[in-house]
């Protein structure tokens, strides 16, 4: 029996944990379906056996045609068409990656914004971190459905729009998560021999501060963007989000909607599965991640 | 005397992946009734392993391998769960290190007392209330029936520490296992719950196992001590023959590692035994060197002029100033250091000695007063080009090393930072020569440079935050105990660094400490605080043998006299 040297130990003890936690079956069915989604949503021009807006192929004569069906053009409809003659396999390609670019884009540029609100609050401190931490309380106090809503009356329909709404909605969730890790990193040690160095403050935040908090961040947006895939469905479903020439899966349910009493659900059902394993997928990879980052929660 | 405990060739593996790691090996010990025996070593020596093996609370993947631990004539390896719960709770008992995580917060001292005597006693009600003031009162807490209505954070730590104990005697038992008792503790603290212990132990004839790092600790309470190394007890014996004439060449360095009170010594010497002390100290031609070229020439005889130094915090805001309760934590402090000084600044926690070095280093903004480094007042000038320049020449080390190095920067990109931010280097070469001069100077190999801080034990931690610190070329050098997280041993080369480091690059140093041998041996003045000012100041040889203050006395009456009991030789 020999004692074996920590440093090496630990190393690859850390590699191995990592693949027993990655090879967990809920992170490999949710990556895996991400994986997918992400690949339909991107390809999804190449992939789709129709283009569901190019109004030359679309025929209202194709209309509510059952899944399995064959289109008037010899495709088979695998998943049936709308009331206006789409297939729906295409048009949930198409939506998904509508929905997609919507929640992506919006998490990221909230995602910026509330590190660079957070850290600045956690590492100044003092007056600057109370105003900005009452306008992140502001913003918190309203349901994030209902900003968006009002939002998006004020500023009308379209991506970019939607995309606006949901930065405003998502920002103050960001700030106030950075805020709180970055204030415990603040108070470390390694911060004050930095401010004994006389480095800039934008230096420390940047190659001191933010290194180190950005962690929970990650996992956090993870999950924002399958909050964020919901809210745009919500909107769009409510009819003030996307335009109807570039539908997301929101609409696509809602497009539906007119139709299930007369039977033909799967102009809402297909959508509305996408919807739910994407979100799903996504927010159980999230978790995972969470727990992977986490060396607390790991055993 | 019948043994009280006696383990024998007790061996202890965890088990990983990559094969066993043999935490004790062959470890022999006994304790009689009355009688405190102390297992010294540093951490990883193995000896909280013991103790836990002797309750049978090894987590896994830890074994017991081998060997026997026989308790009262009973061999504990082969009780099953339910009998050594008994065991555990009425026949030994556990006091652990910090008393702040060992009560439960949100119950009071009473319910929780009560809770243990119900168990292990069985006595209910009147009784068991009894009981518990009794046990109070026993460990000398004043006004028990009041205390049993509190929760533990109206306690302070001492307190605490002593209603662990009244809850380790709960169930009378025949053997108390106290793991680091009083490493959490004050100076002054420390020695009233050592003296408590003892007490308890003559008085009811227990057997006391304390497990420390502290050799301090040993020499005031033990009778006997085994020293542990690597997992192995490598010497066990009566505690002055021990500290007098050790046998065993690891227990001769540790002793010589550890910091006299009575006497200032050059160097630490004979302390090669541990490992990775094998590196040497280069000595540098501060003519020729880099670090010998300065930013500025101005020469000074003072280094920092303080006067009436004031800081608060505020401890309960309000809106109106009349309603702020304040927390006073410097108090009109002034002194001076001279040029190539050390100057320490001696005082238990929360004394503000922490607090002036900030306020020193500009980290924290003052109140009131000044502070002059190099004839600058920097006082509130954040701003002030000049001043930052001064600030530049005065650097810090912390007490933590775990928490003064940014975990997600490797150690070049550590220790070159101020190098390339203020652009000191010419070139990218010069800049790696640099780094690797660094290295060196504070013991640390050329490999170190591509890893990260998680990679290093504390005391090499300790070594990156110097050459981080020295990379900035100071002048001044504040150092806020920066050894109190280490292990004996690797203190007695960090501060043998800094005594070199000090030497050739003639370094003025501001030395805080709550411990007064490091002060001693580091030190040419000192200053003792209390309460947020300062009790005395006076040359180090005349505070240690002749201290005016009543409670500079008072301090050093406390300090552990280990070395009155050494012989000459070492």
């Amino acid at each position: 029996m020999q004692t074996i040297p920590i440093r090496m130990r630990t190393n690859r003890k850390t590699r191995s944990a990592m693949r027993e936690k990655f090879s967990q079956p809920s992170t490999v069915v949710s990556g895996v379906l991400l994986f997918l989604v992400t690949i339909c949503a991107t390809f999804a021009p190449l992939i789709a056996p129709t283009n569901p807006y190019d109004l030359s192929v679309v025929s209202i004569m194709d209309g509510r045609l059952a899944p399995g069906e064959k289109m008037f053009d010899g495709t088979v409809a695998w998943l049936g068409t709308d009331g206006a003659g789409r297939d729906v396999l295409s048009a949930i390609l198409f939506g998904l990656r509508t929905s997609l670019i919507v929640a992506v884009c919006s998490a990221v540029i909230a995602l910026f914004i509330g590190l660079l609100v957070g850290l600045t609050a956690a590492f100044f401190g003092g007056r600057i971190d109370s105003f900005l931490m009452r306008i992140v309380d502001i913003q918190l106090s309203f349901p994030a459905i209902l900003v968006a809503l009002v939002l998006l009356a004020l500023l009308g329909k379209g991506i970019d729009k939607v995309i606006i709404a949901l930065i405003i909605v998502q920002w103050a969730i960001y700030a106030r998560t950075v805020r709180a890790t970055a204030i415990v990193e603040r108070r470390k040690e390694y911060i004050e021999a930095a401010t004994c160095l006389r480095l800039s403050s934008f230096r420390i935040i940047w190659k001191h501060l933010l290194p180190n908090s950005i962690s929970p961040l990650i996992v956090l947006a993870t999950l924002q963007t399958a909050h964020s895939i919901s809210i745009e469905a919500t909107l769009s479903f409510l009819g003030v989000g996307v335009p109807i020439t570039e539908p997301s899966l929101g609409s696509l349910i809602s497009n539906g909607f007119d139709y299930i009493l007369s039977g033909a659900y799967w102009i809402t059902l297909f959508p509305g599965i996408m919807l739910f394993a994407t979100v799903a997928a996504i927010n159980i990879f999230g978790d995972r991640l969470r727990v992977l980052l986490n060396p607390r929660l790991s055993k | 005397m019948a043994e009280l405990l006696e383990i024998k060739g007790l061996d202890v593996s965890f088990f990983t992946r990559l094969g066993s790691i043999c935490a004790v090996r062959n470890a022999s010990i006994t304790v009689k009734p009355g009688e405190v025996l102390g297992i010294v070593g540093e951490s990883g020596a193995g000896k909280s392993t013991i103790g836990n093996a002797i309750i049978n609370l090894i987590e896994p993947p830890g074994k017991i391998t081998n060997g026997e631990i026989l308790f009262q004539d009973k061999n504990l390896r082969t009780l099953n769960e339910n009998e050594m719960l008994n065991i555990r709770g009425q026949k030994i008992g556990m006091i652990f290190q910090d008393p702040q995580t060992s009560l439960n917060p949100v119950r009071t001292i009473g319910a929780q007392l009560l809770e243990t005597i119900n168990s292990t006693k069985e006595l209910f009600g009147k009784l068991a209330y009894q009981n518990a003031i009794d046990l109070l009162k026993s460990v000398g807490i004043e006004q028990p029936e009041a205390r049993m209505k509190a929760y533990p954070h109206q306690f302070s730590g001492g307190m605490r520490q002593r209603v662990v104990i009244a809850l380790a005697l709960a169930g009378d038992p025949d053997l108390i296992i106290a793991d680091e008792p009083t490493t959490a503790l004050d100076v002054s603290t420390q020695a009233q719950i050592l003296d408590l212990i003892k007490a308890l132990c003559v008085e009811r004839q227990l057997g006391v196992i304390i497990v420390t790092h502290d050799i301090g600790v040993v020499s005031n309470i033990a009778d006997r001590v085994a020293v542990m190394y690597g997992g192995s007890i490598v010497e066990t014996g009566g505690v002055k023959k021990i500290l007098s004439s050790p046998d065993h060449h690891y227990t001769k360095s540790l002793l010589a590692a550890v910091p006299r009170g009575d006497v200032k010594i050059k160097r630490f010497a004979a302390i090669d035994y541990i490992e990775g002390a094998a590196q040497f100290h280069k000595r540098i031609a501060v003519a020729e060197h880099w670090l010998g070229e300065r930013l500025t020439d101005k020469k000074s005889e003072i280094a920092i002029v303080i006067t009436d130094l004031n800081k608060r915090f505020v401890l309960k805001k309000a809106l109106f100033k009349q309603n702020r309760i304040y927390n006073q934590a410097v108090k009109d402090v002034s002194f001076s250091i001279k040029t190539g000084e050390t100057f320490g600044l001696v005082g238990e926690s929360g004394s503000g000695k922490s607090t002036v070095a900030r306020l020193v280093a500009g980290l924290l903004s003052i109140d009131r007063g000044s502070v002059k480094i190099f004839d600058k007042e920097i006082a509130n000038k954040p701003q002030d080009k000049q001043v930052l320049a001064v600030q530049r020449e005065l650097q810090m080390i912390f007490q933590d090393p775990f928490s003064s190095l940014n975990a997600k920067m490797s150690v070049e990109d550590i220790i070159t930072e101020p190098i390339r931010y203020y652009k000191t280097a010419k070139s990218k070469d010069e800049l790696n020569q640099i780094a690797n001069d660094l290295l060196d100077h504070v013991g640390l190999g050329k490999k170190a440079l591509y890893k990260y801080p998680h990679e290093f034990s504390g005391g090499q931690r300790q070594r990156i935050s110097i050459a981080r610190a020295l990379a900035a070329r100071p002048k001044i050098l504040i150092c806020d105990e920066p050894t109190s997280s280490l292990d004996v041993s690797v203190q007695a080369h960090i501060l043998n660094l800094l005594k070199d480091l000090q030497e050739e690059l003639k370094l003025t140093m501001l030395f805080i400490s709550h411990d007064l041998p490091v002060i001693r041996q580091m030190c040419d003045r000192v200053a003792v605080m209390r309460y947020g000012s300062i009790c005395e100041i006076a040359e180090t040889n005349d505070l240690f043998n002749t201290p005016k203050n009543a409670y500079s006395k008072h301090l050093l009456g406390l300090m552990p006299k280990i070395h009155t009991l050494l012989s000459k030789t070492i």
